[in-house]
């Protein structure tokens, strides 16, 4: 948990009381997570979720490079065979993954913590 | 070596407070949009103001798809807020219904769109009019299309499980974004439909 601004520096600086210390705080061990703080005191206020690796991004690059391209040479047939390629690789990279999901704080209690 | 101590700490995951980051972007993703819309009508208005020429050239136009076709698409955006209610009470039937509703209206609203189009004296190519009334609607229905997809994986998911009281990001954000599309149908029936009958036009 680092605790000021110049964590290395705490012991001569002396700015307060309060010391960074690397064996407490969030594990974040559960995937690929990073924490999201308060803009000036740095205070910890929810956790983010990040996907992995996948190759839909790229391979959505490809249609969509490929259904412009048979726009623009009047290839309807490949312009729409791409499009509709392009909906189902939007559609499988948004398809919800609970480890992913994003959590209301309806009540923390309930809540799935990383 | 020291065992690290566990956390205490619980903190949402992916947004503070009840509003997500795919919410947020949704909201810039309809100002984005809502400024096309925008500027595209203004072009209207801008040809509807201009003397030199009759306007509408086609003179008014009939109401005859138009207005039953928007009151279709007003009770598609009632059955995805009744939808969305359902998620708020675990009820993932409601939502189930009310999005599959929603879908069948919305392509209900595509059909009769299609039949309004092919049933137009002119093209995309016979005037500045026809050109932005085509450009117009065509837009709209570009943003229904992808409505519909938003609705069908919705309505998909949502049978699959997916969705909970507390998971319910994802059906809040297609909501807003079939409101949306309404919204501006109402905006788009108001200036093409709408305003030669009140007086909007000349020649």
């Amino acid at each position: 948990m680092v605790a000021s601004r110049h964590p290395l520096w705490e012991a001569r600086l002396d700015e307060q009381e309060g010391r960074t210390e690397t064996g407490r705080g969030l594990a974040l061990d559960d995937g690929r997570e990073v924490v999201v703080t308060s803009a000036l005191d740095g205070e910890p206020e929810a956790i983010l979720k990040m996907p992995g690796d996948s190759p839909l991004p790229f391979l959505l690059a490809v249609t969509l490079t490929t259904s412009l391209t048979g726009l623009l040479t009047h290839l309807w047939w490949l312009a729409g065979f791409a499009g509709i390629a392009s909906v189902g690789l939007i559609i499988a990279w948004v398809w919800p993954r609970p480890e992913l999901a994003q959590v209301a704080a309806l009540d923390r209690a309930e809540l799935p913590h990383g | 070596m020291v065992e690290p101590r566990k956390s205490v700490i619980t903190l949402p995951l992916g947004s503070i407070g009840h509003l997500t980051n795919g919410w947020w972007a949704m909201l810039f993703i309809i100002l984005t949009e809502g400024a096309l819309f925008a500027y595209l009508l203004f072009a209207y208005y801008y040809l509807a103001v201009q003397p030199q020429t009759a306007f509408p050239p086609s003179g008014v136009m009939s109401l005859r798809l138009s207005l039953p076709n928007t009151f279709v698409l007003l009770a598609s955006s009632a059955a995805v807020w009744w939808g969305e209610q359902g998620i708020k009470r675990d009820k993932t039937g409601q939502v189930a219904a009310g999005f599959g509703i929603a879908f069948v209206l919305g392509a209900i609203f595509v059909g009769v769109q299609l039949v309004e189009w092919a049933e137009k004296p002119f093209t995309f190519a016979t005037s500045a009019y026809s050109s932005l009334y085509f450009t117009v609607t065509g837009f709209h229905m570009a943003h229904v299309a992808a409505g519909l997809i938003m609705l069908a994986a919705l309505f998909v998911w949502t049978l699959l499980g997916y969705f909970d009281r507390a998971r319910n990001a994802p059906i809040s954000i297609g909501a807003i974004y079939w409101h949306f599309v309404d919204a501006v149908w109402l905006a788009v029936f108001l200036t093409f439909y709408v305003t030669p009958y009140l007086g909007l036009g000349h020649g």
